[in-house]
């Protein structure tokens, strides 16, 4: 670890609410240590915001530790920045030269209004889930848990899937903010398992039916998604996800 | 998932952005079939005037046949159209403020991201390929389309234009197969790699034996 | 003396009379009943889930933006069930034994055996929900072993249990929303309990987009907020994690049991600098072929690669010769922090202590290291730009869990008629040390098989008066909690409320964390009250109360934690044995090892409010041991 300390120019997206129309605003931060995350550089633009009496930057963010998908922004154009497979919690300020300009903004997409600078309402996501994301079973019923085998090259590809966490980025990434990816990501952990099997068709059909309803576009099999995707999610989901889809309109 | 919403077919499907995807990648695929037997029949232009004009003639003499085949392909392209047109909208819509500084991926081709700019140079192709070559071409006993398409093929702006539309035509379809097999979720990761390199071959393999039509009458052909 | 409610007749039976001696709600009455649930994580979405199931109408508060992100989800290494599928001799009464030794003696049996009892079937429900957990090749659930036992119990999946599990609870939680029996507000955050004829009757919420303040009632209050280590400031905790709504409730009259248990995870990446905001914890499993060591000399400025090995002191491994780098978690920690202490600290900070693998390379190869450990090298090398397979890791403790919480009965209700209290904000399954594997059974157990029964039995057995958000108590709690925006908004003063946090944090960490002392305790009591008043004089939180203000969240929640603190050293304080992860220094074997007071303190502290400035009331619940002997750990 060796530890120095660089100076920025951070030019980031100001909106006072979701009714504003917000505007770039630039800052320097100075004496940024490298080993601090970039969310960590962000508190300290805003503990020098509040000492100056300004409103500090509103940001989404959680659990810092790149699991609980509530942060993330778009850094030059890059969501959660220029690492692959990382999160903005977990992106190190060593990555950035001393004497850099970032432009930080939030998530744009129709479906994810801006509610104050950086923050985004995401609950979009949660309506999808709603419509059919999980296995209709209650507490009480289940059998033993090694009633049923699943080979555990099933087990994994269904894990790889079930990675996601939900933070949007591919959403952001995407040139047509299509949500294909996240959607087929959970589609793909139940529709792989015997256990999600049997309302496999329904829930595909029935998660994008939510998905068109909130806005987002179409994909077109660009890819943007599954590069940003902190948790490397690829685009063998959004395949499956086309399949079960076409499988449920054929069943009906 | 107790309540599942009735919907017609029609609805639940092509209403779907998903089913409109899966529409246009059929509609792409009978598309990509006529290029490859378009492309096929007119090769016969390097075998002469006389090879090709029964070539014509076995064309036309196909009748009703013919219409059905043309009315396919008017139907195809008619959807293919109005969707890429339709989808591209709703993309546009999904994100109404964009991005001040946007980067794009390493790994993400630039066939994928401008389709719907390909497809209007291939759509205004089209039409001055048609007006050219199909509908305002007064036909009858003893036309001769070899004479025909020399004569067009003899002036040098119209093959450049030819050759430019056929290279986007190989970008189109570079990403138009592989998205479509993406599209119908046959993608493995086996398989896939393969159906990309395939994609991006074709491609460029079409775009070639278009190109070399017009590359070949001018030549040989273009009698100045 | 507080009684615990345990239902009598033989450990191994109590839950099923219990659950005979519960009255039930009939089918078409539960729909009559309003359940408010506060918090979405492995307890509170769990219960907000199978209480809809029942035909409750469920009223659910997360903080987060999706109750998918509540704090479960940072969960690694797995959780534990008695299901004995390895063959290896576990058992339900073997679970509840660990764990029961494992919290030092000082959690209530009855809930534990319950705890283990219902393992299993979390293990089947999640199986069912579609949880993606690691399986062996012939297709069946694969286990690990983890500290403190001697099978192997722990099912995973991947390093992401807590996350599949949370999301396999929130995939119930969002089809309960789709059918309606759940209402979901997010972004709300709990700001006060209201209370109504001496029952728990409903909730203030600040709505954190518009900054508005909202009323709910409802017939009971269930509280799954999670642990209060952030008081610390520097935590394994993600930054929203407070005691605000347990701490509201403990002010309406709820008791709070335990503060001063807390757990501190020996290996966690060390503080950076004065900028971090949080730390990040690696699995302890890293202990098993890891040797942990500091230079023998004193400020040795060299690199660890460059320290002779006789220079090097493996200090676990020459102090505690038969378990070696493998001491529980809190030896472990308590040794680290004692080298810095002796100023061998190494790393700029000076506060970490080398984890060294090089024999374990040497003696397995690089390979063997990578398939074990490659994720966790993985994330060590992001955070800390240092690659762990050439340079020596360096690990320091944190602030991890909490064992106290409010205190609740067998039926995890509160002395607060109608409050429930589930998960990590409850006091009632760790004792004073919680074991590795654990945190997400409880979650689970009181969520999805605890509370489903005990809340029955309370609503069917309790006559309601009608209580709606224009009752005079809703008023008032709402007005005060509008005031006190006010208040942190007016002060206006020179100083963040981060500093006044770090503060805070830094005080509790040093006077109040590993190791405990009189002295120390007494000190930090006199300065939190001087931390306390001058965060009223001269805090500044900027903006307004109407609107989307991450500063002013921030600051309703340090003003309680700056409240809060005061009770959990004053637990400390008045708690003079040392017990799990509670070391006072003053009573310790001659080996420096935590020496209980089993005659004095075989008992739950539980305080009561009596005022922000006055000293709480203390009630003891005696803890009684029929089925398990007590004796004194050792790890020589």
């Amino acid at each position: 670890m060796s530890t120095k300390k660089i100076d920025l120019t951070v030019k980031i997206w100001r909106q006072k609410n979701s009714n504003d129309k917000g505007r770039l605003e630039t800052y320097t931060v100075k004496e940024v240590s490298t080993d601090s995350s970039f969310l960590e550089m962000l508190d300290l633009v805003n503990e020098n915001l509040i000492l100056e009496g300004k409103e500090p930057v509103a940001f989404d963010h959680d659990c810092r530790e790149g699991i609980c998908g509530m942060c993330g922004s778009v850094v030059n154009g890059e969501a959660h920045g220029p690492e692959a497979g990382t999160t903005l919690c977990q992106l190190h300020m060593r990555h950035f030269k001393n004497g850099e300009t970032l432009v930080i903004e939030p998530w744009r997409a129709k479906a994810f209004p801006v509610l104050r600078d950086l923050v985004v309402d995401r609950s979009a996501f949660d309506r999808i889930i709603s419509a059919g994301g999980y296995v209709s079973m209650n507490v009480g019923g289940a059998p033993d848990g090694n009633a049923i085998p699943v080979p555990k090259k099933t087990a994994d590809l269904s894990m790889d899937a079930a990675s996601c966490i939900g933070c949007g980025a591919c959403v952001a990434a995407c040139p047509n903010a299509s949500a294909m990816l996240f959607v087929s990501a959970k589609v793909s952990q139940l529709a792989l398992l015997p256990q999600g099997k049997a309302e496999g068709s329904a829930r595909a059909k029935n998660m994008v039916e939510k998905m068109d309803e909130e806005g987002f576009g179409n994909c077109t099999n660009i890819g943007e998604c599954e590069a940003a995707c902190p948790k490397e999610i690829n685009l063998t989901n959004i395949a499956r996800l086309n399949r079960e889809f076409f499988k449920s309109t054929l069943s009906e | 998932m107790d309540q599942t919403t009735k919907l017609s077919f029609a609805n639940s499907f092509f209403g779907r952005s998903i089913g409109k995807k899966q529409l246009m990648a059929v509609t792409g695929l009978v598309l990509y079939g006529f290029l490859i037997g378009h492309l096929t029949g007119n090769t016969l232009l390097f075998k002469g005037a006389e090879k090709f004009n029964a070539y014509a003639e076995f064309l036309q003499s196909l009748g009703g046949l013919l219409v059905l085949v043309r009315v396919v392909l008017l139907v195809c392209f008619v959807v293919h159209i109005f969707l890429g047109i339709k989808l591209t909208r709703e993309n546009r819509d999904a994100r109404p403020i964009r991005y001040q500084v946007k980067k794009d991926a390493s790994n993400t081709s630039f066939a994928s991201k401008t389709m719907i700019y390909t497809g209007i140079i291939l759509l205004i192709f089209i039409v001055v390929h048609l007006f050219n070559f199909t509908l305002l071409i007064p036909k009858g006993e003893g036309f001769n389309t070899f004479e025909m398409v020399a004569g067009l093929f003899s002036f040098p702006a119209y093959v450049v234009y030819y050759v430019f539309s056929m290279l986007v035509l190989g970008l189109h379809i570079s990403h138009g197969l592989q998205s479509a097999f993406q599209t119908f979720g046959w993608n493995t990761p086996k398989f896939m790699p393969c159906i990309k390199n395939l994609s991006s071959v074709l491609g460029i393999v079409i775009a070639v034996g278009y190109i070399s039509l017009p590359i070949f009458m001018f030549i040989n052909h273009g009698g100045h | 003396m507080l009684d615990g409610k345990i239902p009598s007749g033989p450990i191994a039976q109590k839950w099923d009379n219990h659950k005979m001696d519960l009255k039930l709600v009939n089918p078409a009455n539960k729909r009559k009943f309003t359940i408010i649930v506060v918090g979405t994580g492995l307890a509170g979405g769990s219960a907000a889930a199978s209480l809809a199931e029942l035909g409750y109408n469920v009223l659910n508060f997360c903080i987060q933006d999706s109750p998918r992100r509540a704090h479960s989800i940072a969960a690694q290494g797995g959780i534990n069930a008695a299901k004995n599928y390895p063959n290896d001799g576990d058992s339900i009464h073997r679970l509840f034994y660990d764990t029961v030794k494992g919290g030092d003696y000082r959690a209530r049996e009855a809930n534990v055996y319950r705890l283990a009892q219902v393992s299993n079937n979390i293990i089947d429900q999640c199986v069912a929900q579609g949880v993606p957990f690691a399986r062996e090749y012939g297709g069946y659930l694969d286990n690990r072993s983890f500290g403190g036992a001697q099978v192997s119990r722990t099912f995973y999946a991947r390093g992401q249990t807590g996350q599949q599990l949370l999301l396999g609870a929130y995939s119930s939680l969002m089809r309960q929303v789709n059918t309606g029996k759940v209402k979901l507000f997010t972004r709300r955050e709990m700001l006060d309990l209201v209370v109504v004829g001496g029952k728990a009757r409903g909730i203030i919420v600040r709505n954190l987009v518009s900054g508005e303040l909202e009323r709910y009632s409802a017939d009971a209050v269930v509280i799954a907020t999670g642990g209060y280590g952030n008081v610390y400031y520097l935590s394994t905790n993600a930054k929203a994690c407070n005691v605000t709504a347990a701490w509201r409730a403990y002010k309406k009259g709820a008791f709070f049991a335990n503060p001063c248990f807390t757990q501190i995870h020996p290996t966690c990446i060390p503080v950076h600098g004065e900028s971090q905001s949080k730390l990040t914890l690696m699995s302890e499993s890293l202990r098993n072929d890891g040797r942990v060591w500091v230079p023998k000399a004193k400020d040795d400025k060299r690199k660890a690669s460059e320290i002779p090995e006789n220079e090097r002191d493996y200090y676990l491994e020459r102090k505690y010769p038969s378990f070696g780098n493998l001491v529980p978690r809190d030896v472990a920690s308590r040794n680290s922090k004692e080298q810095c202490d002796l100023g061998k600290g190494v790393g700029e900070t000076k506060l970490a202590v080398y984890l060294d693998f090089a024999d374990a390379i040497k003696r397995v190869g690089e390979n063997v290291i990578r398939e074990k450990y490659g994720n966790l090298f993985q994330m060590y090398e992001k955070i800390t730009a240092s690659n762990p397979y050439k340079e020596s890791m360096m690990i320091y403790p944190a602030i991890h869990y909490t064992m106290g919480g409010l205190w609740v009965d067998y039926n995890l209700m509160s002395n607060l008629e109608g409050l429930f209290v589930l998960g990590e904000a409850n006091f009632s399954d760790h004792g004073a040390n919680r074991l590795g594997a654990s945190a997400l059974m409880q979650g689970l157990a009181d969520g999805y098989f605890v509370i489903p029964y005990t809340i029955g039995g309370y609503l069917a057995g309790t006559k309601f008066d009608k209580v709606d958000t224009e009752n005079d108590a809703f008023k008032e709690a709402e007005s005060q909690a509008g005031e006190r925006a006010k208040k942190l908004l007016s002060v206006n003063g020179k100083r963040t409320v981060d500093s006044f946090h770090k503060e805070l944090g830094l005080l509790l960490w040093d006077k109040c964390g590993m190791a405990r002392n009189e002295k120390g305790l007494l000190e930090a009591k006199k300065r939190i009250p001087e931390i306390r008043a001058e965060f009223w004089e001269n805090v500044k939180v900027t903006g307004n109360a109407n609107e989307l203000n991450q500063d002013l969240e921030k600051a309703g929640r340090v003003a309680d934690f700056l409240e809060f603190a005061e009770v959990l050293v004053h637990d400390a304080l008045i708690r003079t044995e040392s017990c799990g992860g509670h070391f006072r220094e003053e009573s310790q074997t001659a080996e420096n090892e935590a020496k209980r007071d089993d005659e004095n303190f075989s008992h739950v502290s539980a305080w009561e409010f009596k005022g922000t400035e006055a000293t709480p009331v203390l009630h003891k619940e005696p803890l009684v041991f029929e089925n398990v002997k007590l004796t004194q750990r050792s790890y020589k």
